[in-house]
């Protein structure tokens, strides 16, 4: 499959190398946004955003900045959270790739993300492994 | 280390149908429109053969009944390795079932760790992996 660019995203998966760091992201994590959220993945949540949730935009934030083959999927994810985000935080998430495969058969990455709550400590932290079509 | 947490304890299972109408609300909620999930026609030319749910939607599934058991502890000091075996497709039932596996105490803090999977109706395991919670709220 030839790499496709789309045109709201800017780096192709062959002009991303190991040890590239994507722009720090900041988006706030509101109530609309929290309570569509629990309606999808049809939970009561807790009165705190949803530790997934994060996650999920943390990983939104990353593919707005890279332009991966229609048909890219995850094969692991690991993710370690360390404090509640009350809704309506402003959240910044740093992330990276820390490994690149290219091969004619297989193309991978793993990103790594780190979200910092609004007082700057550590909220959540991911890994995110992303197989490509060849 | 509360009592309704012991070493072999069945956790509560999550059960979820995945539709293609959910995979398309999970879009809209996330942002994440990769055609393999929204675009059927796109899908069924791949090797997949079809649409399949977004991981993170199927990991939600599995952080929900960690969060059942462990409510506030997971969303403070949870931890998560899950590994994606199989799609999750439009008209799967997928179970999500767990087990507390260990419990160990370091510096006067229990560690619960417990085996994960979520399989769908044929009873083939769509995620599999391990969480482990500090439990803070018994200190």
């Amino acid at each position: 499959m030839s790499e496709e660019k789309r045109e709201d995203a800017g780096i192709t998966f062959s002009e991303l190398s190991s040890g590239y760091e994507f722009p720090v992201a900041s988006y706030v994590l509101d109530a609309a946004l929290v309570s569509r959220y629990l309606e999808v993945v049809e939970s009561e949540g807790d009165g705190f955003v949803p530790p997934l949730a994060i996650a999920a935009y943390a990983m939104k934030a990353m593919m707005d900045v890279i332009s991966l083959p229609s048909g890219a999927i995850h094969a692991s994810q690991e993710l370690e959270f360390f404090k509640p985000v009350a809704v309506g935080s402003e959240v910044k998430c740093r992330s990276r790739v820390v490994r690149k495969v290219s091969r004619s058969q297989m193309k991978m990455m793993v990103l790594e993300m780190d979200v910092l709550g609004e007082d700057g400590d550590t909220v959540q932290l991911g890994k995110a492994t992303v197989i490509l079509p060849p | 280390m509360s009592k309704e947490i012991c070493l072999g304890k069945i956790l509560s299972p999550v059960v979820r149908n995945i539709t293609q109408d959910k995979i398309n609300l999970y879009a809209e909620a996330s942002g994440d429109f990769n055609p393999i999930h929204v675009d059927e026609s796109f899908a069924a030319r791949t090797a997949l053969g079809g649409t399949v749910a977004h991981g993170m939607l199927v990991l939600s599934y599995i952080s929900e009944i960690m969060s059942r058991a462990f409510g506030r502890d997971w969303s403070s000091g949870g931890k998560l390795s899950m590994r994606f075996k199989a799609p999750a497709r439009p008209g799967d039932e997928v179970t999500v079932t767990g087990k507390v596996d260990s419990i160990e105490e370091r510096d006067g803090v229990s560690y619960v760790t417990c085996s994960l999977s979520c399989c769908n109706q044929k009873g083939e395991t769509v995620v599999a992996g391990e969480a482990t919670v500090k439990m803070i709220s018994e200190r």
